[in-house]
């Protein structure tokens, strides 16, 4: 194919370009700026309200009046749980400085800011549901099994179908409450980040 | 004074007369979608912080040339602080194993050829390509008209090669 000067010029005043129209939306990242610094508010207060939770993990192993066997379990359970709320706290921090830093003026640091909000909302229902797991097992060994080993009488009056049934009501509480607790910080601020997203989809050929 | 809905829709109405620049620019910097998507709106919040004090002593399709050019330097220059040598050396690779795909059209093998140039080559042909004047390209980058002028030329060189590359005759 030949082509000259011109004809590249004449080609690129004459190429289809997008005519995807500019919109008000596109002239408001103040509005964006102000749904991303309510998030961060609410995540500063969780951080400091979950700051304690590591520590709560380790109370139960200063009860020492257990058997070795059910002690040890103990201690290496609160330990698991010790070190995954430190995960979880360290990369919740890192979340919230990074997104300190940003400006949220462009679609890719916005997308950004989306994807690791829902990834820190999940790994925190991951973190809830993994350490109600390992509570109730830990629960298990303490008042089902260790009492018909020691002969220990704290709550070994507790039949299975009581601890069945107390097991069913904490597990919908916990998760009634995650859900909600989830919502009620993040979830509406999350719907607000997607639209934000959706409005800046600026169709690009 | 202007009420600030007043202000937006002339603002709209302007900006959107001459949306064309947007995308065109956009696409002569990053052949990525997305990419573009976010020059995109970086430029159209420059351009509208920028709007107070545009006061009409030139054409606004010109005035939106200069915000727009220096917005993407700008850009540009971030995003290389912010992506390091590594991103660099992604897109260096993709630049120099880049093969034209068959059957495309000719204005996305220009496109093509204008990624293998650096950015300021870019901005300045691009102005040139939309027909800006060498005083106006040179205005819009700080620099002289003669400077332009010789840059334009090596551009055309460069570019002559490159589609010769592609498989193009550049006469």
């Amino acid at each position: 194919m030949d082509t000259n000067m011109n004809n590249i010029e004449k080609m690129w005043q004459e190429q289809a370009t997008n005519q995807t129209a500019i919109e008000p939306e596109h002239l408001n990242p103040r509005e964006t700026h102000s749904i991303v610094d309510a998030v961060r508010s609410n995540m500063r207060m969780e951080f400091y309200a979950f700051l304690v939770t590591p520590f709560l993990f380790m109370v139960p192993i200063l009860l020492k009046n257990r058997s070795g066997l059910s002690y040890a379990i103990l201690v290496i359970t609160f330990v698991v749980l010790f070190l995954v709320s430190v995960y979880y706290l360290t990369r919740f921090y890192r979340f919230y400085q990074s997104s300190g830093k940003m400006l949220f003026n462009t679609k890719e640091n916005l997308t950004w800011f989306y994807y690791e909000l829902r990834f820190n909302m999940e790994l925190y229902r991951s973190l809830v549901y993994h350490g109600l797991s390992i509570g109730f097992f830990a629960g298990f060994i303490w008042g089902i099994i260790e009492p018909h080993i020691t002969k220990h009488t704290v709550i070994d009056q507790l039949d299975l179908l009581l601890y069945g049934i107390f097991t069913v009501v904490v597990l919908l509480l916990t998760i009634g409450i995650t859900q909600f607790w989830l919502n009620f910080f993040y979830g509406k601020h999350l719907k607000q980040v997607k639209q934000k997203l959706d409005e800046l989809n600026v169709n690009v050929e | 004074m202007q009420s600030m809905h007043t202000q937006q829709q002339l603002f709209l109405a302007s900006v959107n007369e001459h949306r064309g620049i947007l995308y065109r620019l956009a696409k002569s910097f990053s052949p990525d979608a997305d990419e573009q998507a976010d020059m995109v709106q970086e430029m159209i919040l420059q351009l509208w912080h920028a709007f107070p004090r545009f006061e009409g002593k030139s054409q606004f399709s010109t005035w939106m040339y200069r915000v727009c050019i220096n917005t993407m330097m700008t850009y540009h220059r971030r995003k290389k602080r912010e992506t390091g040598q590594m991103a660099e050396w992604f897109h260096w690779t993709e630049k120099t194993t880049h093969q034209p795909d068959k059957g495309n059209n000719s204005i996305d093998m220009l496109y093509k050829a204008l990624y293998t140039l650096s950015e300021l080559e870019r901005a300045i042909f691009f102005q040139y390509l939309e027909g800006l004047s060498g005083r106006d390209i040179a205005l819009n980058l700080g620099v002289s008209e003669g400077a332009i002028r010789v840059r334009i030329n090596r551009i055309k060189e460069k570019l002559k090669k490159t589609l010769y590359s592609y498989g193009y005759q550049y006469e």
